[in-house]
């Protein structure tokens, strides 16, 4: 798949990207031109904008590579030229003059110059990317070890949602609008980071930070935690999916359906295995217990975040254990990432079919989630946190159950 | 070499030696035996001491020795002091019968002068070169007397400054403060560029700002400090059925929090002249609901701009609030009363979502019954 | 130990009128001086501040290599996607103490070891103002390096990162002691760093030899002056924030803890007023030493050197307004951002003028490139990437994408790595003859470089790519998932970063290996570099009184303009030599000072030094630890108080006969 099909920018811009990309890595490596093949570059690639605010940034920040690679080459040649000119040739010995003030002043001046030139654009971007006036809608999303969680307030925006929608690892939303996304976090400094749509925020506890994201086309845009937040930093990661307007309308209507118990035996015997081993931490929306109560998960009494992933429609996810595993086999999720944007919709709707589901990695989670995962959970070691895990605990699931198991979180769709 | 004194006390030290450990060995309890080693530690010290010194053993004969004897030279100086001594002690009798601080100051008084007492009695008969003496007090002495003193006139200082910047209003705090800087800036800049300006004048001064500021210090630690008004937040207070008081005022000792608060509000909560509330957040508006993150400190902010006053107060239903609490009626946390154009922080950290309990959560104002906003906890 | 003096000798007696007051000559009360000149009891109790200096430079060096096994490990687990050579509990300890070691205990003792060596010798003083305290601050060091390294063997290091950032770094987030003895041995390195700092200010700006106005003094001495400056005030803050995380990790305070009402970016501000200025107290002194380096390698003296000198003040001040551009993403608002944007860019000017500067010495010089100007070349290569890397994120929105990525982590390596250890490595081979006597052999030195600055680039060059492709830093794994293809892919570049690494600590392995060949080369003459500052008037290695005379300084550049002699006319110049450096030291020693006074070495710096970790393990461990620690930091100051200003004449060794040096009349200091 050649990724200048896949992300179709307008074609200006895409020229000014190609070219930008040579210059700034001639900036930075100084190392001149390295004429590549254009291949398909990280997903988290920082200069392939495919928002408005990613695209405020790159339109800054290209002409300063520019401009800095272009001092760079000119620096470094009158360097060289000294180097290879005033080598000891056996010459006299030179007049000992301790400078030339006239001079020494231009070229403190020069420079200064060209900073002015750069500082200009760089605070009307700042104040630029700041405004978040015009969003249309709010997604909340809450940093904790390890794993994001995002959440839909009640609200006229976003189409109108009439009950909170909670999910975690994927945030959706509908391309083309301008999203608040509001955040925080439970326990230490996490950040939200989607690059090809904004720059980073961290997620500080106690406080809320904004950040404001649009999404140009139907997509799924790939993100990290990018302040360390402990053990398992590397494996928080998140991803951002665009939807088109009606393919969101479909999304959310299934967020918001009834639950259903499952029909088939095996994921019956699953759920009850669920509510006995699972429910205490994760939400099931719908769940009832024997005499039709609905089953409250406590989280709060049972994890040191006082938060666990909300398990409701898992299969409508891609992810799970806080986006480090997927849960489509590589084939599948290749179809999705690699889906064209008219078709990604679709394709991302499907959600984890059975043949789809990426068993293996989803049993060793549950036969040992500690094992799969770097987290504080050894019993002995949680002195320090009241007793309380930070992260899955090992559950000590038989295979039987982990069969159960696998079989209904299937159902959740 | 060993002279009577000496021999005397070695022989004692001795005998206490194996007293000790016979009486140890063969004697039940252990006061005795304690008594017994410190008996022979001080005695042992004793006689090192007089070993060290001599026994001050001076013939009348050796004509060196009058020169060097600290007893042929000239009767020292006068010394502050025992008089500083006897104050301590005046102080402390008088502390025992009135006030404890003033026990402690005379004994702290006591033990000062008679340590500096000691150790200028022991450096004058040192040798017999008073110049020496000198240098000998200030080397034993001044390692001590600096530190302690430094940080005591650094406390006398802070603590006199401290007292009369808590007894200003918040107002002339800023004024004093600025002008009490500027006057020792102005002062520091003038002593710098007249370095010949009088020793006298300089300490004159010194002591001037000192004796007033103690002075200030006394007076006004003595009247008690400004009211200092608490902007303070509330929960879990529920249990007293005061969040359906419109009247009571109960503070809250997590007072701090209105720190964080102005940095990190979650959402601002306004009564309206109208009697109704409102919710502002940064961003588009939401529906008329709030909806706060689950188990999470949120900082609400909540604005009286009605004409009484008023407090903000959160009904979470009947389930429990806090696992082993036993709470009879509804789970409710505020604020404190809140005067009329006033504000306040309320943090609400709450476990359970709001579906969870029949009716979900709520805002309310008591007395106000037109003020109501849902409360949303996915 | 009694604390008695009485007088020993008797004078004649006087019948009346009262004898003559006796001044006594004989102390009791303080142990006899270690004044052994030889075996190590002459260098753990000095207060020589050349030995002081060798001593620093060791240590520091020992860490360089400790510092640099962590980074190699950090490579290799990094080296392909998935890795598994660490756990990442282990990752996370060995990148916070690389870091840590890297920055406090390799770079900064290592220019502490050039400034104590140096200051004196370039200033034309005997000693340090302060020699105890000199003394004091080097084993202050050593315990803490040692004491923070401990912890890898008692239950895991500091696993927050160099940067700590509350709330990562409460009890909860990190149970172990690591963060314990990440504070407290950086507090005790702390205590180190701010005592050399006073004592080498107050050298500088009173112990100059006659003649030397202050724009006189040589320019590494002026970095070194401006560096402790930065110290003196940098480390009042970090000390804050460190007895903050300190007392909320064992006392139960809450200064970070958000329940509390606290705000965890109290942490960031603190840590960052300190952090930012560290970077200059980290590469000014390099500047410095390529700065002495350049002039002598061109035969011209250092292209405007009052501008030099206050573009180093500039940025002394300057880097005081920067902090918050490590904070771009933390949300503190569009004002802070663009004012600290501005302010970060101002602070690339003075930065720009000292490159500036040098390119203009080289211009028009008579260059030789010998190993330590080619360390000196380099410098000025890679701090010009590494700076201009640094202005593209001066740019906030455009930092708002790459901090805390590699691209970060490129850029500051070729600020610290390219600026100041290339700078470091200068003043070694530079100043190894003066040191050691001996000269370090250039084959091996010209190998030495060009393996260091090949694995540099290959080391770091690579991780521009690897930063803007979007891969953070501190994650102990990166997923194929991630990576992508074609030319920017990360697998390639992550291995070639890896393989970079291990080139990179073969070159640094070569120096051990020109330390080794060439201990056995003959003395090195006594001007070997044709060099322009007071230090070569000295012998090569000096002795322990420095200058046979105080000399007289009547220009900048006082050794060159001694040697050579202007004899052209009117505006032609043409320079003569009249004098070697050998006929000038002969000179002086014809003139030599008939008394030296030089400081007694002392048991009890190194004794107090000692009783710092002991309380330091007492805090983490037991009271009763810190009751020992706190007794014998109390008897060490005040055996250091008691301790006579003047040793006795019988603590020293029977004189070995004039044998032709000065008599050394030994005068105790502070």
């Amino acid at each position: 798949m050649n990724n200048r099909t896949s992300r179709p920018v307008s074609a200006t811009a895409s020229t000014v990207g190609s070219v930008s990309r040579r210059l700034r890595i001639a900036a930075a490596v100084g190392l001149g031109a390295l004429v590549a093949g254009c291949a398909q570059d990280a997903p988290q690639d920082t200069f392939d904008p495919a928002g408005p605010n990613a695209q405020k940034i790159q339109n800054l920040q290209v002409p300063v590579f520019i401009i800095a690679g272009i001092v760079g080459v000119i620096t470094l040649s009158v360097i060289g030229f000294v180097i290879w000119r005033y080598r000891d040739r056996g010459q006299a010995i030179p007049e000992q003059t301790h400078g030339k003030p006239a001079l020494e002043i231009g070229l403190t001046i020069l420079p200064a110059l060209i900073l002015i030139g750069v500082a200009i654009p760089t605070v009307s971007t700042v104040f630029a990317l700041a405004e978040d006036g015009d969003t249309e809608c709010v997604i909340n999303v809450t940093g904790q070890q390890w794993w994001w969680e995002v959440d839909y307030p009640v609200q006229d925006g976003c189409g109108g949602i009439s009950a909170p929608i909670v999910t975690s690892g994927q945030m959706v939303l509908p391309v083309d609008t301008p999203v608040l996304v509001r955040g925080t976090s439970r326990d230490v400094i996490h950040s939200w980071w989607i690059p090809r749509l904004n720059g980073k925020r961290d997620m500080v506890p106690g406080r809320v930070q904004t950040n404001r994201m649009q999404a140009d086309e139907p997509g799924i845009y790939a993100g990290q935690c990018t302040e360390f937040c402990g053990l398992s930093h590397a494996n928080m990661r998140m991803e951002v999916i665009a939807l088109e307007a009606d393919d969101f309308e479909e999304w959310k209507a299934n967020q918001l359906s009834e639950y259903e118990s499952p029909t088939n035996e095996l994921a019956l015997a699953g759920e009850s295995t669920f509510i006995a081993q699972c429910s205490r931490c994760h939400q099931v929306n719908g769940l009832e217990d024997g005499n039709g109560d609905p089953i409250v998960s406590r989280p709060d009494l049972n994890v040191y975040s006082g938060a666990a992933p909300n398990l409701s429609y898992l299969m409508t996810r891609n992810t799970f254990a806080g986006a480090m595993f997927d849960l489509l086999t590589p084939e599948c999720r290749a179809d999705v990432w690699e889906a064209p944007p008219d078709e990604f919709g679709e394709r991302y709707l499907e959600g984890v079919t059975p043949e789809c589901l990426n068993r293996v990695q989803l049993r060793e989670w549950l036969r040992d989630s500690p094992a799969a995962k770097p987290m504080y959970t050894d019993p002995n070691e949680l002195a320090e946190t009241d007793g309380l895990p930070r992260g899955m605990p090992y559950l000590a699931l038989s295979e039987d159950q982990i069969d159960e198991l696998v079989a209904y979180l299937l159902e959740l769709d | 070499m060993f002279t009577t004194g000496t021999k005397f006390l070695v022989g004692a030290t001795v005998v206490s030696i194996i007293v000790t450990v016979v009486y140890g060995v063969t004697q039940d309890g252990v006061m005795g035996t304690v008594g017994l080693i410190s008996a022979s530690i001080a005695l042992a010290m004793v006689t090192g001491v007089n070993l060290f010194t001599r026994d001050a053993n001076v013939f009348v004969d050796d004509a060196a020795a009058v020169a060097t004897c600290p007893a042929s030279r000239p009767a020292p100086g006068p010394s502050a002091w025992p008089l500083l001594f006897a104050i301590g002690a005046f102080t402390m009798v008088i502390g025992l019968v009135t006030v404890e601080p003033m026990f402690i100051i005379g004994l702290v008084i006591m033990l000062a002068g008679g340590a500096e007492w000691t150790a200028q009695a022991w450096a004058e008969r040192a040798s017999a070169s008073t110049t020496h003496n000198r240098e000998v007090r200030s080397r034993i002495a001044n390692p001590i007397e600096y530190p302690i003193g430094g940080a005591a006139v650094i406390g006398i200082i802070a603590y006199s400054f401290s007292r009369i910047m808590l007894w200003l209003s918040k107002v002339n705090v800023v004024i004093v403060f600025s002008v009490v800087g500027a006057c020792i800036l102005a002062a520091a800049f003038f002593f710098a560029y007249r370095p010949n300006v009088k020793r006298s004048v300089m300490v004159g001064t010194m002591s001037v700002a000192g004796v007033a500021l103690v002075a200030g210090g006394v007076v006004t630690g003595v009247d008690g400090e400004r009211d200092i008004h608490v902007h303070e937040t509330a929960q879990g207070e529920a249990a007293a059925g005061l969040c359906v008081n419109p009247e009571k005022t109960e503070a809250d000792s997590k007072a701090a929090q209105t720190v964080a608060a102005q940095a990190s509000v979650a959402a601002e909560i306004t009564l309206n002249e109208d009697g109704t509330l409102t919710k502002r957040l940064n961003g588009p508006a939401e529906s008329s609901a709030l909806t706060l993150p689950r188990s999470n400190p949120s900082n609400v902010v909540f604005r009286n701009e009605s004409s009484e006053a008023r407090r903000l107060s959160v009904d979470l239903g009947e389930t429990e609030f806090e696992p082993d609490a036993v709470v009879t009626g509804r789970v409710q946390v505020c604020t404190a009363l809140v005067e009329e154009g006033g504000v306040q922080n309320i943090t609400l950290t709450i476990g359970p979502p709001s579906d969870s309990v029949d009716g979900g959560y709520f805002f309310f104002v008591p007395g106000v019954e037109s003020a109501f906003l849902e409360l949303i906890v996915p | 130990m009694a604390i008695i003096e009485r007088p020993a000798d008797t004078p004649a007696l006087a019948p009346s009128g009262g004898a003559p007051a006796v001044t006594p000559t004989r102390s009791y009360g303080y142990l006899r001086r270690p004044v052994q000149t030889t075996g190590w009891r002459s260098w753990a109790f000095t207060v020589d501040h050349k030995k002081i200096g060798i001593m620093y430079g060791v240590v520091a060096m020992v860490f360089f290599v400790v510092g640099g096994v962590e980074a190699l490990f950090i490579r290799l687990q990094l080296a392909q996607p998935e890795g598994t050579v660490l756990s990442a509990d282990a990752y996370n300890q060995m990148f916070t103490m690389h870091a840590t070691t890297m920055v406090f205990l390799f770079v900064m003792p290592m220019a502490a070891a050039f400034a104590n060596y140096m200051i004196p010798l370039q200033i034309g003083a005997r000693d340090v103002a302060f020699p105890r305290l000199n003394a004091l601050s080097l084993w202050t060091f050593v315990f803490g390096g040692i004491f923070l390294n401990t912890s890898w063997f008692l239950g895991g290091a500091a696993d927050g990162g160099w940067f700590m950032y509350a709330p990562n770094s409460a009890v909860p987030f990190s149970p172990s002691n690591g963060v314990d003895y990440w504070t407290l041995g950086l507090l005790i390195t702390g205590i180190a760093s701010l005592v050399g700092a006073v004592n080498l200010i107050v050298t500088v700006l009173n112990m100059r030899a006659p003649g030397m106005t202050m724009m006189r003094v040589p320019i590494f001495t002026w970095m070194a002056l401006v560096t402790q400056f930065l110290l003196l005030f940098a480390m009042p803050v970090i000390t804050v924030a460190l007895v903050l995380l300190l007392f909320q990790r064992n006392y139960d305070a809450t200064f970070f803890e958000v329940a509390e009402g606290a705000d965890p970016l109290l942490w960031q501000h603190l840590f960052w007023i300190f952090g930012h200025p560290e970077v200059y107290i980290i590469v000014l002194p390099a500047f410095g030493i390529i700065s002495e380096v350049l002039p002598v390698f061109s035969k011209k003296p250092l292209f405007g050197y009052p501008f030099v000198v206050f573009s180093g003040a500039a940025i002394g001040f300057v880097g005081w307004g920067v902090w918050a551009h490590h904070m771009f993403a933390s949300g503190l608002g569009p004002i802070s951002v663009a004012v600290f944007s501005v302010a970060t860019m101002a602070i690339a000017v003075p930065t720009g003028v000292k490159i500036i500067n040098w390119t203009l010495t080289m211009w028009g010089g008579k260059l030789r490139f010998t190993t330590a100007m080619l360390f000196a070349t380099g410098l000025i290569v890679m701090f010009t990437i590494g700076g201009l890397s640094g202005v593209t994120h001066s740019v906030a929105p455009s930092d708002t994408q790459q901090t805390d990525t590699y691209y970060i982590v490129a850029h500051f390596h070729y600020v610290i790595f390219g600026g100041a250890v290339l700078g470091l490595f200068a003043g070694m081979y530079y100043w190894w003859p003066k040191v050691f006597g001996k000269m370090l052999n250039e084959s091996w030195g010209k190998a030495n470089f060009w393996t260091m600055i090949i694995g540099m680039n290959l080391t770091f060059g690579p991780m521009h790519i690897i930063g803007l492709q979007g891969q953070p830093r501190r994650m102990y794994v990166w997923t194929e998932n991630r990576a992508g293809e074609g030319f920017f892919n990360l697998g390639f570049w992550n291995l070639v970063a890896t393989i970079g690494s291990f080139i990179l600590a073969v070159g640094a392995l070569l120096f051990f290996v020109n330390v080794w060949v060439s201990r056995k080369n003959p003395p090195a003459p006594a001007d070997p570099w044709d060099a322009r500052s007071l230090e070569w008037m000295a012998e090569n290695p000096p002795k322990e009184y420095n200058f046979e005379r105080t000399p007289t300084v009547h220009a900048l550049d006082e050794m060159f303009h001694r040697k050579y002699e202007d004899v052209g006319e009117g505006d032609a110049h043409d320079y003569v030599k009249v004098a070697t450096a050998e006929e000038i030291q002969a000179a002086e020693t014809a003139h030599r000072d008939p008394h030296i006074h030089l400081p007694s070495p002392s048991y009890w710096p190194i004794v107090l030094s000692f009783s710092l970790p002991v309380i330091a393990y007492g805090i983490i461990y037991s009271t009763l630890l810190v009751i020992v620690g706190l007794a014998i930091a109390t008897v060490a100051m005040f055996g250091w108080a008691l301790e006579p200003p003047t040793a006795d004449d019988s603590e020293f060794d029977p004189p070995e006969g004039d044998g032709g040096e000065p008599s050394k009349e030994l005068v105790a200091s502070v």
